[in-house]
């Protein structure tokens, strides 16, 4: 009797022996695992108010902030137009946007801006910066084309500082990208305006004579093949960017291959702040 | 002096000793099949989640990159969750009164997190680390599978420790020109051998195979 019942008792053993999940599961918190010892169950601790993280200091403005040392836009004050209104009071209510880059940028920082733009701005922005994103297409607010005037026209600091505070529809990406690239971003929206709006010495060749539509995008609709929709809308989208066309055959403004835009803004150097300007090439 | 046993038993004692031969190479099979079977490891199961997001819809159809909201996956260890604020960056315009929604609105509301139910689970005696992997060509879909197909989230193959030993043993079959390892549907131009072989070269990929690598 004896002997059975330990026969059964050690096969037991060994079946429950594979079951054991404790070295699976150990009592230690996988980042973002639920703790419920905290009253909103999270292991990841927000920082605590009032406090500084080592390295996180920010004590630089300029390139934190995207608002420069001091003041060097006058203010308009009789403005003639609805937009220098709103310039005026946008200088009123705050300390003036950067109109130079924090760091020489370079070639490295085109191809960061790029990636960084296309994952977090194309969605809504499109690759082009038409405003005709795919999730502008499903029916989200369409934000500006940066091809427009005001913002061909607006400092640097201002498109860090929209990343980085947000406007309008859009949501602050203050969590999502770091500094660096905010500008590596800010310097690949100023390729892709140049790519939409140059003028170049010399017309090349072969440029169809029509005018290029400006994108715009359908009313929202039910889709058929959600999949082949965005590869054809971003195909355009990279046509776009990878040709030359005419915008504006009066006044001799083209769309050119963005990579061409690249070089020539290496070539004519992006504004740097004056206290970095001096030292030449890399960061 | 009668016979104890019929002629029957003949048979009883033949299938008795070859259940016995047979029983241990059958539990054995048993235990080990057990394990890595998609009954244990719920491989291309998906489980139920707070809310039934779909990357199918958000991947496939939207386009997002993987790194629109799984950010960390570049620098850190865990690829990272969105927070609901940016699930609320699209969501409090598009399908904003959306029932299935309700979690991440009150999450947002209520400054808490969305509970999610971790998909890809290793067991808390490995560590990895996502940043080296996709550093070094290691493609999203190698491990997780093409998630711009999947409607609801599923680990579509068990993460076992021979499905690592696989990849860390033979690393020229799968490694991916690292400027592509966030596409979903990258094919290799040419023959994928000799393209797997010049990347191993190129990144200087090691076959780390140490216990003491992953079990730390």
């Amino acid at each position: 009797m004896k002997f059975r019942a330990s026969v059964v008792a050690c096969a037991l053993a060994l079946l429950a022996g594979g079951c054991r999940r404790e070295m699976y599961d150990q009592p230690r918190l996988e980042p973002m695992e639920r703790f419920e010892f905290f009253a909103d169950r999270r292991s990841l601790r927000p920082q605590p108010p009032g406090t500084v993280a080592r390295g996180r200091l920010l004590e630089d403005r300029h390139l934190y902030t995207g608002y420069s040392e001091q003041a060097k836009q006058p203010v308009e004050l009789f403005p003639t137009s609805e937009e220098a209104l709103e310039r005026t009071l946008a200088r009123l209510a705050g300390p003036p946007l950067a109109e130079s880059f924090p760091f020489a940028i370079t070639r490295r920082h085109f191809a960061r801006g790029r990636e960084r733009f296309e994952i977090f701005c194309a969605p809504c922005h499109g690759l082009a910066g038409y405003g005709d994103g795919m999730v502008v297409r499903r029916g989200f607010r369409r934000p500006p084309s940066y091809h427009i005037e005001r913002l061909r026209q607006a400092p640097v600091g201002h498109f860090f500082d929209v990343i980085s505070r947000g406007i309008g529809a859009m949501d602050d990406f203050a969590d999502r990208i770091p500094p660096e690239d905010r500008w590596a971003i800010v310097a690949w929206l100023r390729a892709l305006q140049l790519s939409q709006w140059a003028r170049l010495p010399e017309i090349p060749a072969g440029i169809p004579p029509a005018r290029a539509p400006t994108p715009e995008i359908p009313p929202v609709r039910l889709q058929r093949d959600p999949p082949a929709e965005l590869a054809q809308v971003q195909a355009e989208q990279r046509a776009r960017l990878g040709s030359y066309g005419w915008i504006d055959p009066e006044k001799k403004i083209l769309h050119i291959p963005v990579e061409r835009a690249v070089e020539l803004l290496l070539e004519a150097g992006l504004p740097v702040r004056a206290s970095v300007a001096g030292k030449a090439g890399e960061r | 002096m009668p016979q104890i046993l019929p002629p029957s038993a003949n048979l009883a004692v033949r299938l008795a000793l070859v259940g016995a031969l047979g029983a241990g190479p059958a539990l054995l099979w048993l235990f080990s099949s057990l394990g890595g079977s998609s009954w244990v490891t719920r491989a291309g199961e998906a489980p139920v989640q707070p809310v039934p997001f779909s990357h199918k819809l958000h991947v496939g159809g939207l386009g997002l990159d993987c790194r629109h909201c799984h950010w960390w996956v570049e620098t850190g260890a865990v690829a990272g969750m969105p927070s609901a604020k940016t699930c609320m960056h699209c969501h409090a315009q598009v399908f904003s009164d959306a029932a299935p929604l309700e979690p991440v609105r009150s999450a947002f509301d209520g400054d808490r997190s969305i509970e999610w139910v971790r998909v890809a689970d290793l067991p808390d005696f490995v560590s990895f680390d996502h940043s080296i992997h996709v550093r070094k060509g290691f493609a999203c879909v190698t491990c997780h599978g093409r998630v711009d197909l999947m409607p609801l989230t599923e680990q579509p193959v068990a993460m076992t420790m021979r499905w690592c030993l696989d990849c860390h043993r033979n690393p020229e079959r799968y490694a991916w020109p690292v400027e592509q390892v966030f596409r979903m549907d990258w094919q290799p131009e040419g023959d994928p051998v000799a393209l797997g072989r010049r990347l191993v070269r190129e990144y200087g990929l090691r076959r780390p195979t140490d216990c003491s690598f992953c079990h730390r």
